[in-house]
């Protein structure tokens, strides 16, 4: 039972991740459950769980586009530190969906579904529609603008 | 070895692998974490990447979401592709057992239809002409096409006439035997390629003593000698050649009259 809702949780969470907004992602979770359910009674169900994320990715975008838009511009960039993981540990899990979902799409995108630890290589080209190098870009960038962010938030001194 | 020693194409994959060892299941992406795995900058972004994923599931889930139906209970469930079919063992095995068969099937029936009445002589003449020299036969250098009547003259052999398609040829010698079973056996040696001509009763039904037709040309093979075999008025021709039906076909794919 506990196999079979780890979807139902991890499709939240990516809307979670992408919006920062629990109530929005509510919105979406339940909109793409009850889109699923109508295509099911419709003997058109959907194929894999692969068209939940799809599906939810949309959604997301356009519940985005509603709000503040994220700036596509240059951030900073620091190379990945050893002492990450312990910035990482003092951040709400809040915080981070906030940074995820001030990037610009498909890096939004991609953070979100990688950092769900759910998906194979795979998986993640196919739901984010990209190629092997334009999705490797945005990955390394995203973990080197994080890496700068933590570097602000909390300095080495700190740690 | 160092991160800066691994190939661009690594670098590039190693962006992408994923956190869990069993969700790398690109051939490419895990041969790069293999390259990578001893490195420290694999490491350190392994580290950083397992940090961040722990964030994630720490995110709270609301009550009412862990109520809905699971998502499994809303996907179609798959569709047996052909390639699935051919992947399944059991499936693979039978298809290779039927595929044997249906070729074993196809050969025999092939085998079968190239079968005729007298084939066996003809196996056994073209042992013969493999190991008959032109010095035991008696030199008659004319036309194949006239030899009807010489074989009917010299030795009352009615019907033992060469086919129109070999008429032409020139002849070297030839001789009449009498083969294993008694049968009166004509062998004649032609000038072109060393072609040999054989002429034979056909086979006879044993009952009826009637002769058993078979139409057009049948080949025929034994030891690196090729025949080709028609049979008229009861009487077998065979020509007979040191090689393969490729040097038989000219002869009788001409339109004779």
């Amino acid at each position: 039972m506990a196999e079979e809702k780890q979807d139902l949780l991890q499709l939240y969470r990516f809307c979670f991740l992408m919006l920062a907004d629990a109530a929005k992602a509510q919105e979406v979770f339940h909109a793409t459950l009850r889109e699923a359910a109508q295509q099911a009674a419709d003997g058109e169900a959907p194929r894999d769980r692969l068209w939940f994320f799809r599906n939810a990715r949309w959604r997301c975008l356009d519940a985005g586009e509603q709000g503040l838009q994220a700036e596509d511009v240059d951030l900073d960039q620091g190379e990945l530190a050893d002492w990450a993981p312990s910035q990482i540990q003092k951040l709400e899990p809040e915080q981070f969906a906030i940074w995820i979902a001030a990037a610009p799409d498909p890096q939004r995108t991609a953070l979100a579904l990688f950092y769900l630890n759910e998906f194979s290589y795979h998986d993640l080209l196919s739901v984010t529609e990209l190629k092997p190098p334009e999705l490797s870009k945005l990955l390394g960038n995203g973990r080197r603008e994080f890496q700068a962010w933590l570097d602000a938030t909390f300095p080495v001194s700190q740690i | 070895m160092s991160a800066a020693q691994l190939s661009r194409r690594d670098q590039m994959l190693l962006h992408c692998a994923p956190i869990r060892d069993d969700q790398v299941n690109d051939r490419s992406l895990r041969t790069a974490v293999h390259h990578a795995r001893k490195t420290a900058a694999f490491a350190t972004q392994q580290n950083f990447d397992k940090a961040a994923s722990a964030l994630v599931q720490a995110i709270p889930v609301p009550k009412e979401i862990i109520e809905w139906v699971p998502t499994e209970a809303f996907i179609a469930p798959p569709r047996r592709t052909w390639k699935k079919y051919v992947q399944n063992p059991v499936f693979l095995a039978t298809g290779i057992a039927a595929l044997v068969i249906a070729v074993i099937l196809v050969f025999q029936l092939v085998d079968r239809l190239n079968r005729f009445p007298g084939e066996v002589t003809a196996r056994r003449l073209l042992t013969t002409a493999s190991s008959t020299h032109s010095m035991i036969l008696d030199p008659v250098k004319t036309n194949a096409g006239a030899l009807g009547d010489y074989f009917f003259m010299k030795h009352r052999l009615a019907h033992y006439d060469v086919p129109p398609e070999f008429a032409d040829l020139k002849t070297l010698g030839l001789r009449v035997f009498d083969d294993e079973e008694g049968q009166r056996v004509a062998q004649v040696w032609v000038v072109e390629k060393k072609m040999q001509f054989f002429l034979f009763p056909a086979v006879r039904d044993p009952k009826t003593g009637a002769t058993k037709y078979f139409n057009g040309w049948r080949y025929v093979d034994q030891d690196r000698w090729t025949g080709v075999v028609k049979e008229e008025g009861g009487v077998c021709f065979m020509a007979a050649i040191r090689g393969g039906e490729k040097d038989l076909a000219p002869y009788i794919s001409k339109k004779k009259e």
